[in-house]
């Protein structure tokens, strides 16, 4: 599954609804993709909300990938080492590939 | 009889020998002289040519025959100094008579003699640890570093005044000394001496009295200034001071006569770095001539300790504006070669030099005063000619100063550590150059915390071509630097436990109130009271500078934005912030800077509208934005609880809580944080980014 996350920012704004209309979707092992290319901004809010669908997703035994990572919101994620929690590709096509090659 | 240790041994000696002989002519028949040399693994014998019975004899230390003994028939006398100290070496005197062998000031002069034997047989000792010999001392302080040549401080002082005339065509010099109440010209170069004269005449006491040098420039503006006879067909002339801190002793002066010459700051520089070299050869005359006249002294020490006093420690500057300075150093038993130094560039920039050299005693403090000599040199060289441009970066003076000294370092197996730290008060952050020095502590007031500056270069003298690379620290008012020699951190407890770095840092933060001067005394204080002694092992050298308000530069612009406790704001709240800085993104790097900012202020704004308000919409929050030129302070406001961000825990990294990144995000994505809360129950969050930094990306 490939959510496209829409809208410039995912911020303590919207994150709460995010998460609320997003996370009851991750039942069941999906592998999902978030396509964050649109996202320019991404707060602790943002990144909570992202920790919520990853978490879902591991209770539930799917997996989660990010793509399209814009810099700023990249370097967010470096700057808490989120980085290291969340697997990061560059492309939506490299992600779905990836998770092809994983069976 | 055992070979002598050494040829310097040697040729001691034997002048001491011959010293003797001659003032021993009349009983020359009658005596025969040996001069011993004690050391823990016994005496040597140091005399190839005296004739001794005692010299048969093997004595083993301690030999304090201080009585006249007889010895297979002869009389023999010891002559040891200094009776009350450790033996270093005596002389025996043996002759058949059984007369006393010596008059009183015979046995004094004698007495002197071993005293300078034993000063030169210790920094033998001490060369010999540092692996060299003096040849490669002199190699590493070109003019004045060999103690031998101080026997004849005029050949040093005439050399100098040599190096003053080769520096360009057509110069000519002469140093002047105040001797005796006349001001002699020691050595002149290019000119005929001109008779003494009194001092306090002519530009020349002007320039002794003032201790301040001079630049003059223009035959008119020279000849309207100096009486002076010699300087009269002047076209331009440097006269620097020949000065210590205890006071002027000269004046060298440099000229040119040739129609329109001009001195640059290059050749300024120079100039006054072979004036302290002067003041180096004459201090060094003048302390071993008391050295070896006066009973009191102890050589090594207070030769070392008076080098370092008088030429190794600047003054701080008392009128420097924003930054007050205290400087400490209590000598130890034997010196380092703790050095400090402050120049000042106007009323902008500050550079604080300290340094260490890696030994002990006399040859540590020369190569302190070495290095010294080379920083001097290398501002010289690197400053450019036309006045006014700025003076070039710590960074380059220490590649410089390094590039200078690294081989002779190296041959002499010694190295330097120095720190170089150009205080810039209007940009408000410190340029350190720190060479494997000890780590300066910063104390934040506004956090209350202190932090260890360290950079990542090598001292002087462990490689050639080393790179030097500065690092960069912003600071603000109330702010305190330290500076410190590891006779600090490593003072030693009764039970050998080290004072270090946690103690220091940890007084700093308490009694960093205290101003300077204050701190300084409460480190000493500490220290004393740790290591239960007030005689430190090492050098205690401390520098202290305390960071001032600063009256001026006001903001080049302001702004404010008023908002509720709405999270849909935070919109509003970070285009506020990219509105300010939109000029500034000229680069991918500044732009992601920028974006940090931005997420800072939108995490300090969720912050306030969650913890502040606790949820609750319609309450005030204030933002006020000022830019300065380096740097802009963003302020927010709100009247909620108080909520300091400092007693915030870390967040968890494992992505096993979403929340709690925000206060760990808004530290890192600013230079400075600070949280406080008014009178009027407000709570003030100030945010401060540097903008210099910009063009360097996120920190």
């Amino acid at each position: 599954m490939v959510v496209t996350v829409a809208g410039a920012s995912l911020d303590a704004s919207n994150a709460k609804a995010f998460k609320q209309e997003v996370v009851p979707l991750l039942a069941g092992p999906a592998r999902v993709v978030f396509d964050m290319s649109q996202l320019q901004f991404v707060d602790s809010s943002g990144l909570g909300s992202l920790l919520s669908c990853l978490r879902q997703l591991h209770t539930t035994g799917g997996a989660l990938k990010l793509c399209g990572m814009a810099q700023p919101v990249r370097s967010l994620f470096e700057l808490v080492r989120m980085d290291k929690i969340f697997d990061i590709v560059d492309s939506k096509a490299e992600a779905i590939r990836a998770f092809q090659s994983q069976g | 009889m055992e070979q002598p240790r050494s040829s310097l041994a040697t040729e001691l000696s034997c002048r001491l020998h011959e010293q003797l002989r001659r003032h021993t002519a009349p009983l020359a028949s009658a005596a025969e002289l040996a001069l011993a040399h004690c050391s823990s693994a016994g005496t040597q014998w140091l005399l190839t040519h005296a004739r001794c019975p005692c010299s048969q004899t093997a004595h083993t230390t301690p030999l304090c025959l201080l009585e006249p003994t007889r010895v297979e028939g002869r009389v023999c006398e010891v002559v040891a100094a200094p009776p009350d100290g450790k033996v270093a070496g005596m002389v025996i005197l043996c002759c058949e008579s059984s007369q006393p062998l010596l008059p009183l000031a015979l046995r004094q002069l004698i007495q002197l003699g071993l005293r300078q034997l034993e000063l030169e047989q210790e920094n033998e000792a001490l060369m010999e640890e540092l692996g060299v010999g003096w040849e490669s001392l002199e190699a590493v302080y070109e003019i004045s570093s060999d103690l031998r040549l101080l026997h004849d401080p005029m050949e040093l002082l005439d050399r100098i005044t040599g190096k003053a005339v080769s520096m360009q065509e057509g110069v000519r010099a002469i140093l002047w000394l105040e001797e005796a109440g006349q001001l002699v010209p020691v050595a002149a170069k290019n000119i005929a001496k001109p008779p003494p004269r009194p001092p306090g005449q002519g530009l020349i006491g002007k320039v002794l009295a003032e201790r301040r040098g001079i630049l003059l420039s223009g035959r008119a503006t020279v000849a309207a200034a100096a009486l002076d006879p010699e300087l009269a067909r002047a076209a331009c002339l440097v006269l620097a001071p020949v000065a210590t801190r205890r006071g002027g002793l000269g004046v060298l002066a440099v000229w040119r006569e040739d129609e329109g010459c001009e001195f640059d700051s290059r050749a300024v520089r120079l100039v006054e770095a072979l004036a302290l070299q002067a003041a180096m050869v004459v201090e060094n005359d003048r302390l071993y001539r008391e050295s070896i006249e006066s009973e009191r002294l102890r050589q090594e020490v207070a030769i070392g300790s008076e080098i370092q006093r008088v030429l190794l420690l600047g003054q701080p500057p008392g009128d420097f504006p924003g930054l007050q300075i205290a400087a400490l150093t209590l000598p130890s038993q034997r010196i380092d070669g703790d050095f400090y130094e402050f120049i000042r560039h106007g009323d902008q920039c500050l550079d604080v030099i300290v340094g260490d050299v890696m030994g002990k005693g006399i040859p540590a403090a020369l190569l302190g005063a070495a290095t010294k000599s080379h920083l001097l040199r290398a501002m010289g060289r690197l400053s450019s000619a036309a006045t006014g441009e700025p003076v070039a970066e710590p960074r380059a003076i220490v590649s410089a100063m390094a590039a200078a000294m690294a081989k002779q370092l190296i041959d002499l197996d010694s190295f330097v550590t120095v720190c170089y730290a150009r205080f810039d008060i209007r940009r408000r952050r410190v340029e350190l150059v720190d060479c494997g020095h000890t780590r300066t502590i910063q104390y934040r007031q506004r956090t209350g915390a202190c932090q260890l500056l360290h950079g990542s270069n090598l001292p002087l003298g462990v490689m050639e071509g080393e790179r030097y690379e500065p690092l960069v620290v912003p600071f603000e008012p109330g702010d305190v630097f330290v500076f410190y020699s590891d006779g600090i951190t490593e003072a030693r407890r009764p039970d050998g436990e080290g004072f270090g770095e946690a103690r220091l840092a940890d007084v700093v933060r308490m009694q960093a109130h205290l101003g300077p001067q204050g701190l300084i005394e409460a480190i000493q204080r500490t220290v004393t009271a740790f290591s239960q002694s007030e005689a430190f092992a090492d050098d205690f050298t401390c520098v202290a500078v305390n960071a001032l308000p600063l009256a001026d530069a006001p903001p080049s612009g302001r702004a404010e934005l008023e908002v509720t406790s709405d999270l849909r704001q935070l919109a509003q709240v970070r285009a506020f912030v990219r509105a300010l800085l939109r000029p500034r993104a000229t680069s991918a790097a500044a732009a992601d800077r920028i974006s940090r900012l931005e997420l800072a202020v939108a995490e300090a704004f969720t912050n306030i509208v969650h913890h502040a308000y606790g949820g609750q919409p319609h309450q005030p929050i204030r933002l006020e934005a000022e830019v300065f030129p380096d740097h802009l302070v963003l302020q927010l406001y709100d009247w909620g609880r108080p909520f300091d961000p400092a007693a915030a825990p870390m967040p968890a990294f494992d992505g096993s809580r979403e929340g709690g990144f925000g206060v760990y995000i808004i530290a890192h994505s600013v230079d400075a944080v600070a949280y406080s809360r008014d009178a009027h129950g407000r709570n003030r969050l100030r945010l401060e980014i540097s903008l210099r930094n910009l063009a360097q990306g996120a920190k």
